[in-house]
């Protein structure tokens, strides 16, 4: 046996084994420890495979024995091996999987705060500018009362002026106002923006997540979660198929052969039911 | 896949369903090719698995503890086999023990474990617990009677209704081809040749060769034996090289890096390669011949240049020139086609086949 093999067992069994101190050993009453040695545990393996030859009536030559033992020790070790990584192996998917979907918890979770987010932002912007056309309203309305009063009041009343006059005051709020909506639109479309392309990032990371689950699941073998649906449309023949009446006659031998070997799984079940 | 893509299904904003499609997702209809190596399925909610036919039990408490009850199937079980109690169900293309006088095997474990596979596979699909399940399971063209009922019992079990179809039909018609063709299945143990005229191929109408994809890694193996004893290699490393460099053109250099001494060294096994891989053309093309020479003679030309290649043999590089070649040579011609997903061309016709089967004869054997 090689150095790096002996080295590998004495990993292995460490690993296998449970660590205790000499005191504690005292402790309890230990005077005396057994140590097993590799060499032991390899001669155990060579007498082994030695007696079951003997008892299976196996004559071999000792090159064949020795070529024997080698082999098993072998296997012995790949044996404990493999029970390493299994427990490894297991208790990875193990926290693979919880990962996993913790992650996929908070990825929900800020998918529905964006979403929330997006949903506010959204109404915002009417309400805003509803608003913001209210207010523009009353002080266009309260300025175009002001002017009508200093005008009618004057020594020389001029209707025409004075129409004039509130003419241009509501023009100019209706240009303000104009720009007022445009620039809210334009500030809330970028936020608005904003938040779909966050969204867009967030559902393209829960799709991943999702599908790096779905593989963590199918590797640990404990999966049972539905696959999306998925709809390929009704079942059944289309008279429009070009090869129609063959297949429609193909299907139906298909159907009275499977009925002849269902009436034998069932006559089959009678005689010797489970 | 493409439907998937086209229908992108909006959980958030569920529409009214037309009862016709309602009724439709309560079923789910599953096409499965049970196969020696591998179990391939494919169902009508686009799910699309395949599994290396082994199953595994924990074969002692410790394993037991760390594994569970449940077996491991496929990859997982080929792993870790020095735990478990391994089983290959199918190694003969059938259940084994379920063909008749064939006591040597373990014939209830097998059984259980091709059920347990079967079991398996059901579940890749992901059906919903409520939907009910009617599947078409394709088997070898030549299975007995006994093998077609075993695996009906296997399945069962777990699907609503069940229909078993001769494999290599199940491909032709994934293909729509019904009419005058030949299709060559060439899997792990078995190669399948079915000859199609329209209606279910007839025992008459079909050759199973033992000459497939085993034969060729056993072939591989034999070859490096006598040709590089010095080489140190374990047959999935055989299996693994063929899958990787099968060529039978001769033309690709195939070069491994396998253990001499326990040192890593590069050999080329062009040679042996080719050779192993070429040495399944004679027979296929003998019984291909065979096939043809027994069929109306007026219709041996459109069979003749109508043949279909599949099966996971069939991405040997180079087979169907070689098929034809060796055709052009003992059969005065032909035409050799290779379907272009070998491990679902199977599972995919017979979906086809479940979904175009009428309702009322899914109900009647259900
Ligand atoms: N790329 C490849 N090149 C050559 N052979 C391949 C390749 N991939 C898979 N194979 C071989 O194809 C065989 C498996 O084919 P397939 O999956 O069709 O078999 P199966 O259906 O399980 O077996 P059977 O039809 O006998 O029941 C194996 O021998 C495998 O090694
Ligand atoms: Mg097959």
């Amino acid at each position: 046996m090689s150095n790096s093999l002996t080295r590998s067992l004495y990993h292995l069994m460490r690993g296998a084994s449970r660590p205790t101190s000499l005191s504690r050993l005292k402790q309890r009453g230990h005077k005396r420890v057994s140590i097993l040695r590799y060499r032991d545990i390899e001669m155990l393996i060579d007498t082994s495979v030695e007696n079951t030859l003997s008892k299976m009536g196996i004559e071999l030559s000792d090159r064949d024995i020795k070529g024997l033992g080698a082999e098993a020790r072998v296997e012995f070790l790949a044996l404990l091996h493999e029970r390493d990584s299994l427990r490894e192996t297991v208790d990875d998917l193990v926290t693979q999987q919880e990962e996993l979907e913790a992650n996929r918890a908070v990825l929900k979770e800020r998918l529905t705060e964006t979403k929330s987010e997006l949903d506010e932002e959204q109404a915002a912007e009417d309400e805003e500018l509803v608003e913001f056309g209210e207010d523009l309203t009353s002080l266009e309305g309260r300025i175009s009362a002001s002017l009508r009063a200093l005008l009618s009041d004057s020594a020389t009343p001029r209707d025409a002026l004075t129409a004039r006059a509130i003419e241009l005051v509501r023009a100019a709020f209706d240009e303000q106002r104009e720009e007022v909506a445009n620039r809210t639109r334009a500030e809330q479309a970028e936020r608005v923006g904003l938040l779909q392309r966050r969204l867009s990032k967030l559902n393209k990371k829960l799709e991943e997540s999702e599908a790096m689950l779905a593989r963590a699941r199918a590797a640990a073998n404990t999966s049972d979660e539905d696959i999306e649906e998925f709809d390929m449309g009704p079942a059944g023949l289309k008279s429009q198929d070009p090869q129609f009446e063959k297949k429609k006659q193909v299907l139906e031998e298909i159907f009275k052969l499977n009925v002849e070997l269902k009436s034998m799984v069932d006559s089959e079940g009678d005689k010797k039911p489970t | 896949m493409n439907d998937a893509a086209a229908n992108p299904s909006d959980s958030t904003t569920p529409t009214a369903p037309v009862s016709a499609q309602e009724e439709e997702t309560s079923i789910l209809h599953i096409g499965m090719d049970l196969g020696t190596s591998r179990t391939a399925i494919a169902a009508s909610n686009g799910a699309r698995e395949s599994v290396f036919s082994y199953v595994g039990y924990p074969k002692d408490v410790v394993s037991r503890k760390l594994l569970g009850d449940e077996p491991l199937y496929g990859e997982a079980a080929i792993k870790k086999r020095l735990s478990l109690n391994l089983f290959r169900p199918l190694e003969k293309g059938v259940i084994k023990g379920s063909t008749e006088g064939d006591a040597s095997e373990d014939t209830e474990g097998n059984a259980a474990a091709a059920a347990a596979l079967v079991q398996y596979a059901i579940r890749m699909a992901k059906p919903r617990p409520d939907q009910l399940i009617y599947a078409v399971i394709g088997c070898p063209a030549e299975a007995s009677i006994t093998n077609r009922t075993s695996i009906i019992n296997a399945a069962k079990q777990v699907v609503d209704s069940v229909m078993i179809a001769s494999e290599p039909f199940a491909v032709a018609y994934g293909l729509d081809v019904l009419t005058d063709a030949l299709v060559i299945d060439i899997g792990a143990g078995t190669t399948d040749l079915c000859r199609m005229h329209g209606t279910m191929p007839e025992p008459e109408d079909q050759i199973t060769l033992a000459i497939a994809g085993d034969k060729i890694d056993q072939l591989l193996a034999k070859l490096m034996k006598q040709n590089h004893p010095e080489v140190q290699f374990s047959e999935r490393m055989i299996t693994q090289a063929k899958e990787e460099h099968a060529t039978a053109t001769g033309a690709h250099e195939v070069i491994v890096t396998w253990p001499v001494n326990g040192k890593p060294t590069p050999i080329d096994i062009t040679k042996e390669m080719n050779e192993a891989c070429h040495s399944i053309v004679p027979p296929i093309v003998e019984a291909l011949g065979k096939l043809v020479a027994s069929f109306d003679p007026e219709f041996q030309d459109v069979l003749r240049n109508n043949v279909i290649l599949g099966g996971g043999g069939s991405r040997i590089r180079g087979l169907g020139n070689a098929i034809e070649s060796y055709m052009a040579e003992h059969l005065g011609g032909g035409k050799v086609n290779t379907v272009e997903e070998p491990v679902y061309a199977g599972a995919n016709g017979a979906l086809k086949i479940a979904r175009d089967m009428p309702a009322e004869y899914w109900e009647q054997l259900s």
